[in-house]
């Protein structure tokens, strides 16, 4: 079911929201690409993800060099900082199995919309 | 692979030790292999055999590191390769020991480096000529000298192809494995085909330059016996979060006489750890157990005896030991545990792994 969340103009980049529909806890996020939304719990120990903002994160390398890629695409959790894609919900490089869930956003006219199955 | 075989051994599996230590008497026995100059430079300073380990802060509580009854006629245990084969080999018969000889090891100790390389050397012909000649299932680790990389590269590449060379045996300065100062080493080794291979030298703890023991200094002999695992652990950390396997991918490394115990706890907290800080290390591309399964390999003595020994087993089990750990008895040494008496427990795939199968790769040694 789609549901109307607010205008375009009242997310800023990088950043969240905290959608509640129903009982589900969700978190809209604002990316250079577009919207995408999340559960607002890490599934490793629970904490909200809403304090945090998206941020990028150092890609696979060769020793001793860094490369910084991703730009405001990841989603590194405020504690144990795993790392996942906002755009998927998939962890980062094979870190680990658990995913976040996530859900279908779209804009149309400057409304945003989630949809929650 | 190679399958169980009867051969006609007490263990009734076909074997391979990759801890055994052949040791020299004096210092005169190395001299067919010195140049002369260099001989007439020793003979000078008068160092003999007690001069190759200098005193360590550690002495034997009970008087030595050897086993009493290992004692050739003439001579200190391990000095005698006729003695060895006929005290170990001949009644267990392993297919292959690995010798690692401890005395050229524990130079790690001295700073005049061309003395060193040029002692080192001697050993490794010496026991290339009087032991893997003497009796094929002798091979030899020869031995670097981690004091000047390139001339150890250099020794590797003067003997690596010799029959009677199966590894490379580094001894640690206090500089951890995963460091580029190693390189020159590891890049002679990978050309050569030979695995690298470190061992405690005896000397750890007690000068300055080699390897440091954790939080302090340990009082007695037992208490640094027991702490000499923090060294393994240290290296193990270093080599997998300095990506050293992503430079050098075929690169094979094992810890001989560390045990085993405690690399199950190491791997647990290595893998969560670089599940939350991967970025410090984004070289690193994939869980580190995953690494130290494939590249890295451990052999079994001293082993740990849990007063029930399935809990051993079970630990094997839960590591998934048998891809990555070697059967070793430190022959002559005090602690070393005997091929017939120890890892009965395991099944049969286990024990054929552990003690042939790894170490058969690991070496090249079919």
């Amino acid at each position: 079911m789609k549901e109307y969340i607010g205008n375009t103009e009242q997310f800023a980049e990088n950043e969240c929201r905290k959608i509640r529909i129903g009982k589900k806890k969700l978190l809209v996020w604002r990316t250079k690409e577009g919207f995408y939304a999340t559960r607002e719990e890490c599934p490793h120990q629970g904490v909200s993800f809403e304090c945090t903002k998206l941020t990028g994160t150092m890609m696979p390398s060769n020793p001793n060099e860094f490369e910084y890629g991703m730009d405001g695409l990841v989603l590194r959790c405020p504690w144990h900082k795993w790392e996942f894609d906002v755009r998927t919900g998939e962890p980062l490089f094979g870190t680990e199995t658990k995913t976040i869930k996530t859900f279908p956003v779209s804009v149309e006219d400057n409304k945003v919309f989630v949809e929650v199955t | 692979m190679a399958v169980v075989e009867e051969v006609g051994n007490k263990i009734g599996l076909k074997y391979i030790d990759c801890d055994v230590h052949p040791m020299i008497n004096n210092l005169q026995q190395l001299y067919p292999y010195i140049p002369e100059n260099w001989k007439r430079r020793f003979e000078f300073q008068n160092i003999d055999i007690t001069s190759l380990k200098l005193p360590s802060r550690y002495v034997h509580p009970a008087g030595g590191t050897s086993r009493p009854d290992a004692k050739p006629e003439k001579g200190i245990p391990g000095s005698d390769p006729a003695f060895a084969k006929k005290q170990y080999l001949d009644p267990f018969k392993p297919h292959k020991v690995i010798l690692n000889p401890l005395q050229p090891s524990a130079m790690v100790s001295w700073t005049n480096v061309e003395a060193i390389v040029t002692l080192t050397s001697a050993f490794n012909d010496y026991y290339l000529e009087e032991w893997t000649e003497f009796d094929q299932r002798f091979t030899l680790a020869m031995t670097v000298a981690p004091h000047d990389p390139l001339q150890a590269a250099a020794e590797i590449r003067r003997i690596g192809d010799h029959p009677g060379v199966s590894a490379v045996f580094l001894p640690l300065l206090n500089t951890l494995m995963g460091n580029p100062y190693y390189y020159p080493i590891y890049e002679a080794a990978i050309e050569k085909d030979l695995p690298i291979i470190t061992h405690v030298t005896g000397q750890e703890g007690s000068f300055v330059g080699v390897p440091a023991l954790s939080g302090g200094i340990p009082r007695s002999y037992t208490e640094r016996y027991v702490n000499l695992i923090q060294i393994a652990q240290s290296n193990l950390s270093s080599i997998v979060f300095e990506g050293l396997f992503e430079k050098f991918p075929s690169l094979r490394v094992a810890f001989v006489e560390y045990g085993f115990s405690w690399v199950l706890p190491l791997m647990w907290r290595m893998d969560k750890t670089w599940k939350e800080l991967r970025i410090d290390t984004p070289w690193v591309k994939e869980f580190p157990s995953e690494i130290i399964k494939k590249n890295i390999r451990f052999t079994t003595q001293p082993l740990d005896e849990p007063e029930n020994l399935s809990h051993l087993k079970h630990m094997i089990e839960m590591m998934d030991g048998k891809e990555f750990l070697m059967f070793s008895s430190d022959y002559p040494h005090w602690d070393n545990d005997m091929p017939t008496r120890v890892l009965n427990n395991l099944d049969k795939e286990t024990k054929q792994k552990i003690f042939y199968d790894n170490a058969a790769d690991f070496y090249r040694l079919s």
